[in-house]
């Protein structure tokens, strides 16, 4: 095992200053809205011209207007990663992204094919991760993109690229255990 | 394992295709029907022709493994293929799916697996006989040869699935006292078995409440008072209503509906809503002021009840060496990751909600009651839920009620999904309940417990229905699992002030077992440390009338190493509790300083009785290790000095990380034969306690309040 174990400090936990305050959704709350499309994308393989606000974050047009709701949604502020998509193979948080800044294509779970997301899969299901199970379509979808970029993450690494996921289950270690049979197997 | 107790009623068939048994019951007068005595009658188990084995679940999968669990029960009892069997939610229909304990249908106190035990397996084992008396009358052999396993009745060289005698069977009379087997014979029940439905859930297949999209629905936000208890004056709608999307704002109780063709809309809409509200009788206060006037209230006023064993008030005025302590535990939101959500749809003078309902006949009936229709019009559709530990559970006004409103107040225009937005949810009160705790305790010469007084301020989190009359007992709300219930104390009294507060209270995972618990660990190790005794020892000698608990401290104890010296640098502290007749012990093993800690290993005993699932047990405590280790650490809901809540989002309504999560978590299950009690709440509790007595065990001040860490500013 590798890494140390997590540090807890009491004296002074500070919160970046561009955080304070109220976060409410990054909604893009135009108060002039922009006419409505068509916005074209590509998602899961398949072109989609969608008559929709260029404002409107890219995880309502998958949810409400494409019925793709394999992408969830939790915070709206890019916090918990519940709605975390590929664009262009990289992970991005689909409630902070608006439909007019997508550029490339998109894959949502539903989507997530090929060799490692088999193996994501299957060492998901083999090492029973999943509680109540709302997360991990965003887990998955980072654990991909970590394993596309670093085929054997260490610990550490794996930390770093899937802190930005929550598990209110806190269902984490079988997540990490998971990461690293799929990329061994 | 004692012998079959069947329900006071038996089985009966119901009409299908196949076998489909149920059970009938007079109904008790209910709120919603209170003068009715018409029989009901609820479905608890059928066998297709197909060999499809269905079991209709009462409670709700909140991501306990529940549902997998019961169908194990069932696939046991009846001799079916794990995999051929399926759970559904069962309709809400009180009281058919009255809960044993609480008598009505919900999910709660992780009492689902002992509350079903006996009537499954009583369910599985009556089919089994039917089964397999239809088989020995087609076949022509005695009932005795049949057997039946993994899905296949068989008797001598004949096999055939269970599926294909389900119809006949259905003809047969029921018998009664039917045998169960043995717990030694079990071959699915305390196995580790996939969960059914994990595999749609991480591949995003699984449609939870936020989910629905039936043709035509759209999407309903509320627009809530700033303030708790404010409510409505005035309203413009009028820039909301010109933007693309939106399509209506309604007043609804609890403030202003705004419906738009997708969330997005929605909110685009809600925030541009002008509004102004009454705030007179809003709650206005900070959390601090009401955590002041909670200490106020104690040292001023008589409590409101008070319950004694023995006179511990005259010890403790008499002798000198009084030990005291004081717990400030502060309002906790319960976040589950799925936003709160639920859509419905009306016409027709019917109603069908679908969501991840808790507390089903409740939801029902408001639903019923709003409308105006009867309770049979309104029909729930219970899907998974994105986690709840407690929020989705109903008591009184709250989202699902907002949604019915909504419906009401459009005539069923459209079939409506109503969200809470994370804000909404953070700043939406239906908190675990802040609480002042008070311990004192006088020791013997011996170190046992001479006197002790345990005085506790604190919203019971079953909220007292408006108007009720002050209560003369403590609630349960606020009482369960205090220190005088579980260790033996030769006096004791427990008092409680019930503070006003226009802060609504909820059920949150443990219930008052999590401030209640964690009080009374810190507080033992103190009265050990007083003793001059070690903590094990020390919780050991005073929990003579608990062997369960004895058994997990001293298992926990054995698997930590309690009895070895510490390597240099490591700081550890334990903690035991009985929560919903379960026992866990934790230990939690520190390094570092007290004002900058690792914690390198949590290793959790736990007995649950018999266990359905060895994964499910482990996978619960390490999720509940994680669970309540947030909320010690990070998590308070706090109101500024106008009443306002602080917090927002996960930036400052924090999450364990995983990069925060403890690396190494030990849990070892105590094996028992005794009745299988629950374990999706009670690993939460000792783990905050066992780190503070770590803590303070490396030399850091007595905590006082909680959380830990308090969030600074750069």
């Amino acid at each position: 095992m590798t890494g140390s174990p997590p540090a807890y400090d009491r004296a002074s936990d500070t919160l970046p200053l561009a955080l304070r305050g109220r976060l409410r959704e990054t909604c893009g709350h135009a108060m002039t809205p922009t006419p409505p499309g068509p916005i074209r994308l590509l998602i899961n393989g398949q072109v989609h011209d969608l008559a929709c606000e260029g404002e409107m974050p890219l995880v309502w047009a998958l949810r409400e207007v494409l019925g793709l709701t394999g992408t969830k949604f939790g915070c709206g502020a890019g916090q918990c990663g519940a709605c975390t998509v590929h664009i262009d193979g990289r992970a991005v948080r689909s409630c902070s992204i608006r439909l007019d800044d997508v550029h490339g294509p998109v894959t949502t779970i539903e989507g997530l094919e090929g060799p490692v997301a088999g193996r994501l899969f299957d060492a998901w299901d083999s090492l029973q991760v999943a509680q109540c199970g709302y997360c991990q379509p965003g887990q998955v979808m980072s654990a991909a993109a970590l394993l596309a970029d670093n085929a054997r993450p260490d610990d550490a690494a794996i930390d770093a690229a899937m802190a930005g996921n929550l598990c209110r289950c806190a269902t984490y270690l079988r997540i990490r255990a998971a990461i690293h049979r799929a990329a061994t197997a | 394992m004692s012998g079959l107790h069947l329900a006071r009623r038996g089985f009966l068939v119901m009409s299908s295709t196949g076998l489909l048994l149920g059970t009938r019951t007079l109904a008790a007068a209910t709120p919603a029907a209170p003068s009715r005595k018409a029989a009901f009658t609820q479905r608890f188990l059928e066998i297709a022709p197909d060999g499809t084995v269905t079991v209709f679940a009462k409670h709700l999968d909140m991501g306990q493994g529940i549902w997998s669990g019961l169908a194990a029960i069932v696939a046991e009892e009846l001799g079916a293929r794990w995999n051929q069997v399926r759970v559904v939610g069962a309709p809400a229909r009180m009281p058919d799916y009255a809960h044993t304990v609480f008598g009505s249908q919900t999910t709660g106190g992780s009492t689902s697996i002992a509350n079903s035990w006996d009537q499954l397996r009583a369910a599985g084992a009556t089919a089994r006989a039917m089964l397999a008396a239809a088989a020995a009358a087609r076949w022509q052999v005695p009932a005795a040869s049949v057997s039946i396993a993994d899905g296949m009745v068989t008797s001598g060289a004949r096999s055939a699935s269970l599926g294909r005698f389900a119809a006949a069977a259905a003809r047969l009379p029921v018998p009664g006292n039917v045998p169960l087997k043995d717990p030694a014979q079990f071959t699915i029940v305390g196995q580790r078995r996939p969960r059914l439905d994990l595999p749609d859930k991480v591949r995003g297949r699984t449609g939870y409440g936020l989910d629905t999209n039936w043709p035509g629905i759209k999407a309903l936000v509320v627009l809530h008072p700033p303030r708790f208890g404010a409510t409505l004056i005035d309203h413009d709608p009028t820039a909301a209503l010109a933007l693309p999307g939106v399509l209506a704002v309604e007043p609804i109780p609890t403030g202003l509906a705004v419906i738009g063709e997708t969330t997005w809309h929605a909110l685009r809409g809600r925030a541009a809503l002008v509004a102004t509200w009454d705030e007179t009788t809003a709650e206005t206060r900070s959390t601090a002021a009401i955590m002041a006037a909670f200490k106020a209230q104690m040292a001023g006023e008589p409590p409101t009840a008070e319950t004694r064993s023995g006179d511990a008030a005259t010890v403790l005025e008499a002798d000198g060496s009084v030990i005291e302590a004081q717990f400030e535990f502060p309002y906790l939101a319960h976040v589950p990751i799925e936003p709160l959500s639920v859509a419905g749809r009306l016409s027709g003078g019917r109603c069908v909600l679908r969501s991840g309902f808790q507390s089903q006949t409740s939801n029902q009936a408001n639903a019923a009651r709003i409308l105006g229709l009867p309770v049979e019009a309104v029909e729930l559709e219970t899907v998974p839920a994105g986690g709840s530990f407690g929020r989705r559970a109903d008591f009184g006004p709250d989202w699902f009620d907002e949604l019915v409103y909504a419906l009401k107040a459009t005539d069923g225009r459209w079939p409506l999904r109503l969200m809470w937005s994370r804000d909404d949810d953070i700043a939406g009160g239906h908190y675990r309940p802040m609480t002042l705790q008070r311990l004192r305790a006088v020791l013997d010469e011996d170190g046992a417990i001479a006197a002790f007084d345990q005085s506790i301020v604190g919203q019971p989190c079953f909220p007292l229905p408006a108007g009720a009359p002050k209560p003369k007992e403590p609630s349960i709300g606020v009482t369960i699992g205090h220190f005088a219930d579980q260790y033996a104390c030769q006096a004791s009294r427990l008092a409680w002030w019930y503070p006003e507060v226009g802060v609504a209270p909820h059920t949150y995972r443990a219930i008052s077992n999590n401030h209640n618990g964690i009080a009374k660990e810190i507080f033992v190790d103190r009265l050990a440390r007083a003793a001059g005794v070690d903590p094990v020892a020390y919780r050991l000698s005073l929990l003579g009338h608990e062997p369960r608990q004895q058994g997990v401290l001293r298992l926990v104890a054995e698997k930590a190493g309690w009895d070895r010296p510490l390597a240099p640098g490591l700081h550890r502290g334990v903690a035991v509790h009985r929560a919903d007749d379960s026992h866990v012990a934790q230990v939690v093993e520190i390094s570092g300083t007290p004002e900058h800690f690792r914690i390198e290993r949590v290793v959790c005993a736990i007995d649950c009785g018999l266990v359905i699932d060895p994964d499910t047990v482990l996978s619960q405590a390490e999720g509940c290790i994680g669970f309540g280790l947030s909320s010690a650490l990070y998590q308070e809901i706090t109101m500024d000095a106008s009443g306002l809540v602080e917090q927002s989002n996960f930036h400052d309504y924090r999450i364990l990380r995983m990069p925060q999560m403890p690396r190494r978590i030990e849990v070892h299950i105590m094996p028992s034969a005794a009745r299988p009690t629950g374990v999706g709440e009670p690993p939460s509790v000792p783990v905050a306690a066992a780190l503070v007595n770590a803590l303070e065990a490396m030399g850091a001040p007595p905590v006082t309040r909680f959380p830990l860490i308090r969030k600074g500013v750069a």
